[in-house]
């Protein structure tokens, strides 16, 4: 009989019953609280990278609090009023919409799942309610997938879906175990079939994967920048690139045609700043122009590098440059300021080889305009500064001799490199950074220089970009990290921008370039500081390999890499006709063949009868009326066996039994008989399936069997 | 039973049965209600085998085998055996005829479609073996001449069972001749004080009719080997055989042979229970009476005891 928790009231109307059966029999049976805690976890679990990537501080701790509270409380006692849920519910569309403007859009909705996950498991008590958790937690991983694409992310959704995937189907199984084995967990009997089901998909996922013609950029990755590398910032301000210098995670690799430049000769720009505002660095618009690359000016002589450069993404287009590019490579151009743009932003890792000059870059002349604009200096400020600049001018009226100057200044005066250097306030930033607090890093000497630069007259601008790298042995690639940002200078003199770096100058003193790596830590792997171990390091070599075949080849594979590829299938693109055979292949084909697996099976099956169905059917009927079937019983006997105690019951199986036996062990036996057979099978068990186990005493049949 | 019955080649398989499972009705009210032990008999005969029957004397093994004789409408002969009994004594020899001065074969006993063999074991080797050929060969050759069986041919022996002086216990090799060892055991209590209060099953016997006949048999015996049988239980024919051959008390277990008498005899046994082929239910009924005496070198009754404990472990599905 179906047992409504806490139904003790014995006399209730009949339509009272009945409206509560239906109830139960809709909800299902009340959930057990080992089975509510698996799945709860799980959904946890899946929730996570939601809630660390998109933590919201008044919105992810009351969540995780839902959540807490719905876990310890369990499937039990009663559910929370409605006018609760709902006041909760409405207070985080409310607060969400707060913090973000829109209840729209990837991040509102993430925390608007949060909340839902709290909620959910706040309300759930019945098998019913578990389909929804389930649901949830298909659609949290899906969405974990869009705040971060990284090998670790993918691995550790991966984790998680076999996880859920084996708990779902162990626990389906595995209600009533054979023979009054222990039942094994859920999660750990469903793990084989959960990976052979896995198994079964990932090869077309793979091919769908290779085949399905590729969109540019993610489908859902407009306005979305946190999941990609957080990159140098359009702009400069003081004290800006403190966070990105913090961060470890790689930026681009480059590999050098040798001969590879030294470690303070790789200065790849990526932004080039000329007007500044007291605290902040733009370009001008007119650096921003196209310009053509420096091969058509006849202008081709010293030293050159080539390279090739793997970006990751940072939902802009800015792209890294080392010297004076000579061509342009496929999707970019180049601005009037000798810096690199892709003509989209960049929502894949992208690639491009480039052969530069390296050396200054000439300018013989600057407008009046350009001059005056590499001049600019935001008036009423930083007197004390400029007073500063003027007097050196004086005595050092070579632009050269002012810059040894000014550089002379950084290196003696006791001015240090740090990453948490004291805030820089007032109007009057850089006289403060100058004669106050003396410290700070890149971004801080650099603007400091240029407005000491600028205020003595010498046109000056900052660049900022990346440095350094640290050498791959392994793969042959300069690998840069967020550590390598940096800005430095560059100055106009003798007709020329030359590149001026005041922070390396200030750090010769104290902290040398390899200090300056090693002071952010080298660089980490899962998590662990990782210095200056030789095996780690070659770990960590390993797993940034890995990392960058994941960029390039999973993540990067787009519209572009695939048709290389198919091209060297031998299928050439040429507009969408081209793609039909390959649609049909990879949609068509792979489901008829698996549907004639399917069928072939299914023939297979048929020799063996449904035999699950009817071992599960005798496992039921063995917990329903002890002792369950001996090895030695045949079914007719325990047919018997239990048509002695549960007359009605008994029967049907042995009709079951006799039915069972004909198409077994009688050769003659029709596909009437196994069709019979099979609705017999079918009609007990879902028999069976509406008789519970209640805890003290079986109550198998709704007439108990006369004494 | 009709009064003209319809000739037994053409009479349906299902007709057969129910012909069949009313002489067992018939037997059970005879012999003291004792459905397990008439079932197994008449399944031995109806696969075409001979029985043993083993039990102490007055348990009913003569009743039990003129039972099943005259209700199948059998003739019937009973040879008890003695020391001193010679093989000619049962299979007959030639005689000399004085009128017509030729020798001239007279039959023995053994030429009748039912014999009972009584005691078998009191008879020497001799005569034990004379009579096991023919059970097995269902001819008699005498001085050069054969001369066939009358079919259906159906010998019950009885012996008795213990270590009783004088007697010629049948070897291994030919117990296995007898497809069925059957016990008889005691009726229950209020079987039997029917029994003793009530009237004479012979006198009964003797007023039933018999409910079928020679040709009847001899259908239902081809219909019984005409059934096939399914892969799966051939299985667990196959997972029963090796259980025997792998146990250490049962070695060398069930041969080959015994194996056939196995399936032979569930055959029949599903024919009685109006089955279209044997089923496992059939093989267990079957066994132990099958695989007893074939194996009972440490003595019948543990045999019995430890194949039936096979029978429980052994997955029957």
């Amino acid at each position: 009989m179906i047992s409504e928790p806490g139904s003790a009231s014995p006399a209730v109307g009949s339509g009272g019953l009945s409206r509560r059966r239906r109830k139960a029999q809709r909800d299902g049976r009340p959930l057990e609280r080992r089975r509510f805690l698996l799945f709860a976890a799980i959904l946890v679990l899946a929730a996570l990278p939601v809630a660390v990537d998109d933590f919201v501080p008044w919105i992810t701790p009351p969540a995780g609090l839902l959540v807490l509270v719905a876990l310890v409380r369990g499937p039990r006692g009663r559910r929370p009023p409605l006018a609760f849920l709902l006041a909760l519910s409405a207070a985080a569309f409310a607060g969400t919409f707060l913090h973000y403007g829109t209840i729209n859009g990837l991040r509102a909705g993430g925390s608007l799942l949060l909340c839902l996950v709290g909620l959910k498991l706040l309300e759930t008590r019945h098998e019913r309610d578990l389909n929804t958790v389930l649901l949830l937690t298909v659609f949290l991983l899906a969405t974990d997938l869009f705040f971060g694409q990284q090998l670790t992310a993918v691995a550790y959704v991966a984790a998680v879906f076999v996880f859920l995937l084996a708990a779902w189907i162990g626990s389906g199984t595995t209600s009533v175990p054979p023979h009054g084995e222990k039942p094994l967990a859920p999660a750990r009997s469903g793990l084989r079939p959960a990976l052979g089901l896995l198994a079964w998909a990932l090869p077309w996922a793979l091919v769908l994967f290779v085949f399905i013609p590729r969109v540019h950029g993610p489908l859902w990755g407009w306005g979305r920048r946190h999941a990609w590398v957080s990159g140098l910032s359009p702009n400069l301000q003081l004290g800006g690139i403190g966070r990105l210098i913090v961060s470890r995670r790689t930026v681009m690799t480059v590999r050098f045609v040798r001969p590879r430049p030294p470690t303070d000769q790789r200065y790849f720009r990526v932004y080039v700043f000329n007007r500044f505002g007291g605290k902040e660095w733009q370009p001008s618009r007119r650096a921003l122009e196209p310009a053509p690359p420096v091969a058509e000016n006849n202008d081709v002589k010293g030293a050159r590098v080539a390279y090739r450069v793997l970006l990751r993404p940072d939902g802009r287009s800015a792209l890294a440059v080392l010297g004076r590019p000579l061509t342009v490579p496929e999707g970019a151009w180049l601005t009037r300021a000798g810096t690199l743009r892709a003509r989209r932003p960049l929502r894949r890792s992208f690639h491009y080889s480039l052969v530069a000059l390296r050396g200054p870059r000439p300018a013989p002349q600057l407008s009046a305009r350009a001059r005056a604009r590499d001049l600019e200096l935001p008036p009423g400020v930083d007197r004390r500064a400029r007073r500063l600049a003027r007097r050196w001018r004086r005595r050092n009226p070579r632009p050269s001799a002012l810059v040894e100057r000014v550089l002379r200044y950084f290196h003696d005066e006791p001015f240090y490199y740090t990453l948490h250097p004291p805030p820089l306030h007032g109007r009057n930033a850089v006289d403060m950074f100058l004669f106050r607090t003396r410290r700070g890093f890149c971004t801080d000497y650099a603007t400091a220089f240029a407005v000491l630069m600028r205020a003595a007259g010498v046109p000056t601008r900052v660049v900022s970009g990346y440095l350094g790298g640290r050498y791959d042995p392994l793969n042959g690639r300069v690998v840069f990290n967020g550590a390598d940002a940096h800005a430095w200078d560059e100055v106009w003199i003798r007709g020329a921008w030359r590149r001026v770096d005041p922070t390396a100058a200030i750090a010769r003193s104290r902290i040398s370039l390899r200090a300056l790596s090693l002071l952010t830590g080298g660089y980490t792997v899962g998590g662990f500081d990782v210095r200056e171990s030789r095996w780690l390091t070659r770990v960590g070599d390993f797993w940034r390999r890995i990392g960058a075949v994941w960029n390039r080849d999973v993540l990067g594979y787009g519209p572009r890499l695939q048709r290389a590829f198919l091209r060297r299938l031998g299928w050439r693109i040429r507009g969408w006709r081209s793609w039909l055979p390959i649609l049909i292949g990879v949609l068509v084909v792979p489901p008829l063949l698996l549907w004639g697996l399917v069928l072939l099976e299914n023939k297979r099956r048929r020799g063996t009868r449904g035999e699950r169905d009817w071992e599960r059917l005798l496992h039921r009927l063995g917990a329903l009326f002890p002792p369950a079937i001996a090895p030695g019983e045949t079914a007719l006997e325990f047919a018997g066996r239990i048509a002695r105690s549960h007359p009605t019951l008994g029967r049907r199986f042995l009709t079951l039994a006799r039915r069972r036996g004909r198409v077994l062990y009688e050769p003659g036996s029709g596909p009437v008989e196994l069709r019979r057979y099979r609705k017999t099978l079918r009609v007990l068990r879902a028999r069976l399936a509406r008789i519970s186990l209640s805890p003290p005493e079986a109550t198998p049949t709704r007439r108990r069997p006369e004494p | 039973m009709s009064a003209e019955p319809t000739p037994a080649s053409r009479r349906s398989t299902a007709n057969l049965v129910r012909l069949f499972r009313g002489l067992l009705d018939e037997a059970e009210g005879i012999f003291y209600g004792q459905r397990t032990v008439v079932t197994l008999a008449l399944t031995g005969v109806l696969a075409d085998g001979h029985l043993l029957l083993e039990d102490h004397p007055g348990t009913g093994k003569t009743l039990l085998a003129s039972t099943l004789a005259h209700l199948l409408g059998l003739g019937f002969r009973r040879v008890q055996f003695t020391s001193d009994l010679l093989p000619a004594d049962i299979l007959g020899s030639q005689v000399y005829d004085s009128t017509e001065g030729t020798f001239r074969f007279v039959p023995g006993p053994v030429f009748t479609p039912f014999l009972l063999a009584d005691e078998i074991n009191r008879a020497p080797p001799r005569t034990q073996s004379a009579l096991l050929e023919v059970m097995d060969e269902r001819q008699v050759s005498v001085d050069g001449v054969t001369h066939p069986l009358p079919r259906p041919f159906v010998v019950v022996a009885t012996q008795n069972p213990g270590d009783q002086t004088g007697t010629y216990p049948l070897p291994e090799s030919q117990l296995d001749r007898f497809l069925l060892r059957l016990e008889l055991g005691y009726p229950d209590v209020e079987r039997e004080k029917d029994l003793w209060g009530g009237e004479d099953p012979r006198e009964r016997l003797l007023r039933t009719p018999p409910c079928t006949d020679a040709e009847t048999l001899t259908a239902a015996q081809a219909t019984v080997r005409a059934m096939t049988v399914s892969e799966a239980l051939l299985d667990y024919v196959a997972r029963l055989v090796a259980r025997t051959r792998s146990a250490p008390s049962l070695t060398p277990g069930l041969s080959p042979r015994a194996g056939r008498a196995l399936v032979a005899a569930a055959r029949a046994h599903a024919f009685l229970n109006g089955r279209g082929a044997p089923w496992p239910d059939d093989v267990k009924a079957v066994f132990v009476a099958v695989a007893a005496h074939r194996l009972g070198r440490a003595g019948v009754a543990s045999t019995a005891a430890e194949l039936t404990a096979l029978l429980e472990t052994t997955t029957a599905r």
